[in-house]
């Protein structure tokens, strides 16, 4: 394969940078949720269940990140 | 994962994710293995299968900012605001994204990182600057609606111009190395566009994922500022209290 | 309508006229540029010839910033933009009669610096009209993207800086623009500067109006 250090950085970064923003996203998430008081959240699920809306409280192996 | 844990995810967002984690090992298999060399271009053309979903998922982040910006100044809905600054922070680090792959693929393929004479590249290049600008100024803090505002007219204001820009630097260049729209010009394989497609659709999805989680990111802090305003106000209703009652029992 | 613009007017280029900030601190940083720029460039003839339009915008580029913000901070001191909201002057009026104020004086200034390029860098005016109308079009949409980003940073914090990165990559096609009419001006390149003027206007218009349009919310919160 020509050029293969070439596709391995722009790959790798385009990838890499995609991960790391979304883990970014996750974790920010979740330290924001938990300083929110149960009874106002909204647009969030938790594995109790409290406070969270019509959302299922299944574990999240399949996200990506 | 501990018991109890709050997260900004749903069902929906965990199925997109699953999908976006699904598409990008498609994407590898076909970009790396199934899709055949360019004759002229020989594998370095496997750059195009991250480039130009960037590319195009900075102008659809452009124009969703576009229109929550004008809907904020319209409606004053904070959805659309929040909106807006969601598209406008996913779509840096897309046009990042574009800018870095088209420079390391240019390399190869112009003999240069950067080429001048390329339209869409400069034009790019002035967008990523402008989005920066618009998240500096939402960083920067003040009051909500103020922030708002002004952020909704600079993100207008960089979609407006796009048209202007790509416009000056065309004639400015007048010679234009960047390919024809690899998506019309017909000459791509089979294979090959196939795996363009899918990886736009990848992109797609990865980009509608950190949209909803942005999103709710964003409706946190807001309600986390109200909440801390509320706090603060009671503490200092407190504190009034007491000192008023300090000063009657003297 | 017309009044209340010609009202705001006065009221900047007399401000203006009486602190003579323009004169005595505009003016000299701007043939400090091109004099700076003559030094960058080894003094070089033919290469300063060649560069002479570029250099001439790219520096009106930093006077408008220092123009529009010296317009703003006449807004922001002492609530006076309350103030002039309380008077009763719509804000589009405001914005017209503002970026003309602010037109004018980098027109006055950019009049002081075709002298100094034609002294400095050795430069001859091949078309008159053309070196006027770009000098006159590119000035009026500087100044209507200027006051609009102006007044957007000036409730920011860290105005000062937040200003030149928002305006200046907006500004990038003005620069395009006007230099490549410049060089037709100036006889460096051949081009069709009357084309690259059109091109200007449309782009003073976009953003006037979007100026005007925008600059009434703007006013309200900041």
């Amino acid at each position: 394969m020509t050029h293969l250090g070439y596709l391995l950085v722009g790959w790798g970064v385009s990838l890499g940078c995609g991960v790391l923003y979304a883990a970014r996203l996750v974790l920010r998430g979740r330290s924001l949720a938990a300083r929110v008081p149960a009874g106002q959240r909204r647009w969030m699920t938790s594995d109790d269940g409290a406070g969270s809306a019509a959302e299922s409280a299944a574990p999240d192996r399949g996200a990506p990140s | 994962m501990s018991a109890g844990a709050v997260k900004t995810g749903s069902r929906t967002t965990r199925l997109l994710g699953f999908a976006v984690l699904v598409g990008v090992l498609a994407l590898i298999l076909l970009g790396f293995f199934g899709a055949p060399e360019d004759d002229e271009q020989r594998d370095a053309v496997r750059m195009i299968f991250v480039h130009v979903p960037s590319a195009f998922l900075t102008y659809t982040a452009l124009v969703i900012t576009a229109v929550g910006s004008a809907m904020w100044l319209w409606k004053r809905s904070r959805w659309w605001d929040i909106v807006a600054h969601s598209a406008a922070e996913i779509g840096v680090i897309f046009c990042g994204l574009t800018l870095f792959t088209g420079s390391i693929w240019g390399r190869p393929t112009w003999n240069t990182y950067w080429d001048w004479g390329d339209v869409r590249l400069v034009t790019t290049l002035i967008l990523f600057l402008m989005l920066v600008g618009c998240l500096a100024l939402r960083s920067a803090g003040g009051d909500e609606d103020a922030v708002a505002t002004r952020a909704a007219v600079v993100g207008l204001l960089a979609a407006v111009n796009v048209p202007i820009i790509n416009r000056s630097v065309e004639w400015w260049s007048n010679r234009t190395l960047h390919q024809k729209s690899s998506l019309t010009d017909g000459n791509l394989e089979d294979l090959t566009l196939f795996t363009l497609v899918v990886g736009i659709v990848v992109w797609a999805l990865f980009f509608v994922w950190a949209m909803i989680h942005r999103f709710r990111i964003g409706w946190l802090e807001r309600q986390l500022r109200a909440i801390d305003l509320e706090t603060a106000l009671v503490q200092r209703r407190a504190e009034a209290s007491t000192e008023s009652a300090g000063e009657t029992s003297q | 309508m017309f009044a209340d613009i010609w009202l705001v007017i006065n009221k900047d280029i007399r401000i203006e006229w009486r602190s003579r900030v323009t004169l005595s601190q505009v003016v000299p940083f701007a043939l400090t540029v091109l004099v700076l720029f003559g030094f960058a460039l080894d003094a070089n003839r033919e290469v300063l010839a060649a560069a002479t339009s570029g250099l001439f915008w790219l520096t009106v580029l930093f006077v408008a910033v220092v123009a529009v913000q010296r317009s703003t901070a006449i807004e922001t001191a002492d609530g006076a933009r309350r103030a002039l909201l309380l008077a009763g002057i719509e804000p589009s009026s405001v914005f017209v009669g503002k970026a003309l104020a602010v037109a004018a004086q980098i027109l006055g200034v950019e009049v002081l610096m075709v002298g100094g390029v034609l002294v400095f860098y050795d430069a001859t005016v091949e078309s008159l009209p053309l070196l006027l109308a770009t000098c006159a079009v590119a000035t009026l949409a500087i100044a209507a993207s200027g006051t609009l980003l102006g007044a957007l940073a000036a409730g920011v914090r860290a105005r000062e800086t937040v200003l030149p990165i928002l305006l200046l990559p907006v500004l990038a096609p003005v620069l395009i623009a006007a230099s490549r009419a410049f060089d037709d001006a100036l006889g460096v390149v051949a081009v069709d500067g009357w084309a690259w003027l059109g091109l200007l206007a449309g782009f003073g218009a976009v953003n006037a109006l979007l100026g005007a349009l925008a600059y009434g919310p703007l006013l309200e919160e900041t």
